[in-house]
């Protein structure tokens, strides 16, 4: 039986409280033998990124709390020199800050970021899963306990099976197989405003169909002219816009590496002005 | 607004509810209201306490120095300096104790300031006049007269005494304040704050002052749109080094100037234990805590009257089912659209008309990208309240520093104070992300780490308030980024006070290394001072030498 993270991260509002209850419990806090106290600064067991996506006014802020994976094949583990990366019989892998030297072998094998280099105490460091406190009762890390959201959800991997169906893990290539798993990753978006220049107006209702590979979505403009297609995979993209009494308009080969904005789009009357 | 105060129609309501109804938020009691002055309060509220039967005994007392007191004209008073009246009732029987603990000033002062006008109110020469308002959240009517400084057969002020300031970053024309206190009108300035942060540094004597987790005090939570409560703080820790709470610091002070002062402060000597007591005793409430949960539990949690409904209508209920007999207190009785009552004095103020609408510049401001100000400072600079920090407060929080959008790391290593800045505007510049920048405009430079995002529109820079000064000249080049010291300084219109400092106009550069180079060479104290790694701005970087160890 294994312990699992599910994060949500259309629930997070990155608020940092996960981050803060963190450093709350591990800072100048000694819990050894599971771990030594994580300096005030500089080291993250879990940390909220924010991305910030699109351009003005189609922007949007992605947040991803993450943490240590405590990996089914933990590549930290094979790294270390001297066995002292372990896996406990729940899934947490821990470094033993007596048996680690801070050689860091497992902070460059780690695909994930998760482990620190505590210079002062000549360790590495990283997230324990708040085992001092698991083993004592507690139902939870304190990162999971604070989030306001339900964002962050842990548990028994396998009570858990129904929101893991489905879900992501960061890196998957890196053949880690961590047990922190992602619900509603964002994928790109494609936006953009249609107006018609010559009444200074929007337009409601113009349809927008974007092209790749054969498949089409199909959106309408809102209230605001906006259009927005959601979620996209990366790749190339043939956008085209139509609406009643106007001349279509065309953008070939869109590339999604990161959100679109295609700006403000005027479309031209039928039959010229 | 068909639909306002009648069900279902429901109205917003936020955190600083107190200051605007004098109603709680919920729920609702209904049935009495704490009125609780703090312990830790330096100076007793005018009117903290304050009913007929106080008043009777005041007069018998012989407290006023202006005479008997007549309680309708005390009331009229205080209500203009933003206190409030109480019903005693349960509390009279102890009335002479609670008189002697409480010490409410027997009348308002003489003459007070809007606090957004202190520096205008020392640094002219020629005295200044205003309208209203008193307070933060004031009637309308305030406006109406005019008020002066020096007020008639009043003093300039000479000294000044100020507790946990922070006007150099959280109020108007911060530069203009620290010109202020440090002109030859103030004489001497005495500051009270738990850290040795912004306003301090102007202040002649700084009077350490514990934070609430180092004092015993008892408190109030009437406004948190939660349970209302009353409870009864311990100190969490010791104090940490010679720090004294307010009240204490006050103690000491009395004590230097003489035997009665002492004594009249601390009600003949009581001790912490009985002041609390007695504070509860007078807070208006304590007849309803059957189970004396206060003295048991340390909190009391005010209960709640299921019927509530039954008795008191929704706010403007009645207003809503029948306004020809339930008016407003608007002067038609109506809700106004235009204030008839501005309508009627100020007719002419262009700045500030009737009713609501966009206005490009004034007699008092001219701060928007159209203006030809706008030529020399051409980004409009949109200032809120900062998410990591309250105000002034929780600048210092190593946790919070360390997260991006709080502070910038420059390249030579100081979290600057992040201001945000449109890709295109920062090109525009040549600004780019993580550059030390000098935002300035007529009224100084502040400089500030440029943090580059889509998320603020072009020709915009967005730096929030309440950054710590760290003054490299203390009248004209910030190094912290308290950007509230080049806010604009004029109130709101010539009609009424309030600061604008939500927006104006600034220009922004990169800082080159020669011009760093050159304030180095010009300041070298400013920049030897101590700067933590993790808080930053630090006491260590003041003190000159611990002379406690030299001795």
């Amino acid at each position: 039986m294994a312990k699992a993270f599910v994060i949500d991260v259309a629930l997070c509002s990155g608020c940092y409280s996960c981050q803060m209850a963190c450093k709350d419990e591990h800072c100048g806090n000694d819990w050894s033998p599971v771990a030594k106290p994580q300096p005030d600064t500089g080291q993250f067991w879990i940390k909220v990124d924010e991305k910030t996506v699109g351009s003005i006014p189609k922007v949007r802020v992605e947040y991803l709390p993450h943490l240590c994976g405590h990996c089914a094949s933990p590549l930290c583990a094979g790294a270390c020199p001297g066995g002292a990366v372990t896996t406990r019989e729940d899934g947490f892998v821990l470094i033993d800050p007596e048996a680690c030297t801070g050689c860091g072998a497992c902070m460059d094998a780690c695909p994930y970021g998760a482990i620190f280099n505590n210079d002062a105490l000549g360790i590495c460091q990283k997230c324990t899963g708040c085992v001092h406190l698991l083993d004592n009762g507690y139902p939870e890390p304190r990162c999971s306990e604070v989030c306001p959201t339900g964002a962050l959800t842990f548990g028994e991997e396998s009570d858990l099976a129904e929101l893991i169906k489905g879900a992501d893990v960061l890196v998957p290539a890196s053949g880690a197989s961590p047990r922190v798993y992602y619900r509603n990753l964002p994928g790109k978006f494609i936006a953009g405003t249609v107006y018609d220049p010559q009444a200074k107006e929007i337009v409601e209702h113009a349809k927008a169909l974007a092209v790749s590979g054969g498949k089409i979505r199909s959106v309408l403009t809102d209230d605001f002219g906006d259009f927005w297609f959601d979620d996209l995979p990366v790749g190339s993209y043939d956008i085209t816009i139509t609406a009643d009494g106007y001349a279509p308009k065309y953008f070939y080969g869109v590339r999604t590496d990161d959100c679109v904005n295609l700006g403000d789009i005027p479309l031209d009357r039928n039959g010229g002005a | 607004m068909q639909g306002l105060c009648k069900p279902g129609r429901n109205f917003a309501k936020w955190l600083e509810w107190n200051l605007h109804s004098a109603d709680y938020a919920m729920p609702y009691q209904g049935e009495a209201k704490i009125r609780l002055p703090h312990r830790a309060e330096t100076v007793r509220p005018p009117g903290a306490v304050f009913d007929d039967a106080l008043i009777k005994e005041m007069n018998a007392r012989g407290m006023s120095d202006v005479g008997a007191i007549d309680p309708e004209e005390m009331l009229r008073r205080l209500k203009r300096v933003g206190a409030f009246s109480i019903q005693l009732s349960e509390q009279q029987k102890r009335i002479s104790d609670l008189v002697e603990v409480v010490n409410p000033i027997p009348t308002p002062p003489m003459q007070s300031i809007p606090k957004c006008m202190v520096h205008e109110a020392i640094l002219n020469k020629e005295g200044i006049s205003w309208n209203g308002l008193w307070s933060f959240c004031g009637p309308a009517d305030e406006q109406w007269d005019t008020t002066c400084y020096p007020a008639k057969g009043c003093s300039r002020i000479h000294m000044i005494w100020t507790d946990s300031p922070c006007m150099v970053t959280c109020w108007n024309d911060g530069f203009s304040f620290v010109k202020a206190m440090r002109s030859d009108e103030i004489e001497f300035v005495l500051a009270q704050h738990p850290w040795l942060e912004n306003d301090c540094y102007l202040a002649d004597i700084i009077l350490p002052v514990q934070t609430k987790f180092e004092m015993e005090d008892i408190c109030d939570d009437p406004g948190g749109g939660v349970f209302t409560s009353v409870y009864h703080e311990h100190a969490a820790i010791p104090p940490v080094g010679e720090s004294l709470n307010d009240f204490d610091c006050v103690v000491e002070v009395a004590k230097k100037i003489s035997e009665d002062a002492y004594l009249k402060y601390t009600a003949n000597g009581r001790k912490t234990e009985d002041i609390i007591d007695l504070f509860w005793q007078g807070s208006g409430v304590d007849h309803l805590d059957k189970e004396d949960d206060f003295h048991k539990k340390d909190i009391f949690i005010l209960p709640c009257d299921p019927d509530i409904q039954k008795r008191v209508p929704p706010q403007l209920r009645l207003f809503a089912e029948d306004p020809e007999n339930n008016p407003l207190t608007t002067p038609t009785g109506k809700l106004e659209f235009t204030s008839t009552g501005i309508q009627e004095h100020f007719p002419d103020d262009k700045e500030r008309p009737p009713y609501p609408m966009w206005i490009e510049k004034g007699p008092c401001h001219d701060e928007t990208l159209a203006s030809p100000r706008a030529k020399d400072y051409p980004l409009l600079c949109m200032s809120n309240h900062g998410r990591w920090r309250f105000h002034a407060n929780l600048d210092d929080i190593t946790w919070h520093r360390e997260i991006e959008t709080m502070k910038v790391k420059g390249k030579d290593g100081y979290r600057y104070e992040p201001a945000w800045l449109n890709p295109v505007t920062a090109a525009r510049y040549g600004i780019a992300h993580g550059d030390i920048i000098k935002v300035y405009n007529e009224r100084g430079t502040v400089l500030c780490g440029a943090y580059v995002t889509e998320r603020v529109v072009p020709d915009t820079i967005y730096i929030d308030h309440g950054a710590r000064f760290d003054p490299i000249d203390a009248e004209a080049l910030d190094r912290g980024g308290a950007i509230n010291l080049i806010s604009p300084h004029a109130n709101m219109s010539t009609h009424v006070t309030g600061m604008v400092v939500s927006g104006y106009l600034v220009a922004a550069a990169k800082v080159t290394d020669e011009e760093m180079a050159a304030w180095r060479k010009s300041y070298p104290d400013s920049f030897a001072r101590k700067v933590d790694e993790g808080c930053g701005v630090c006491l260590e970087g003041w003190l000159l030498a611990d002379e406690t160890a030299a001795s």
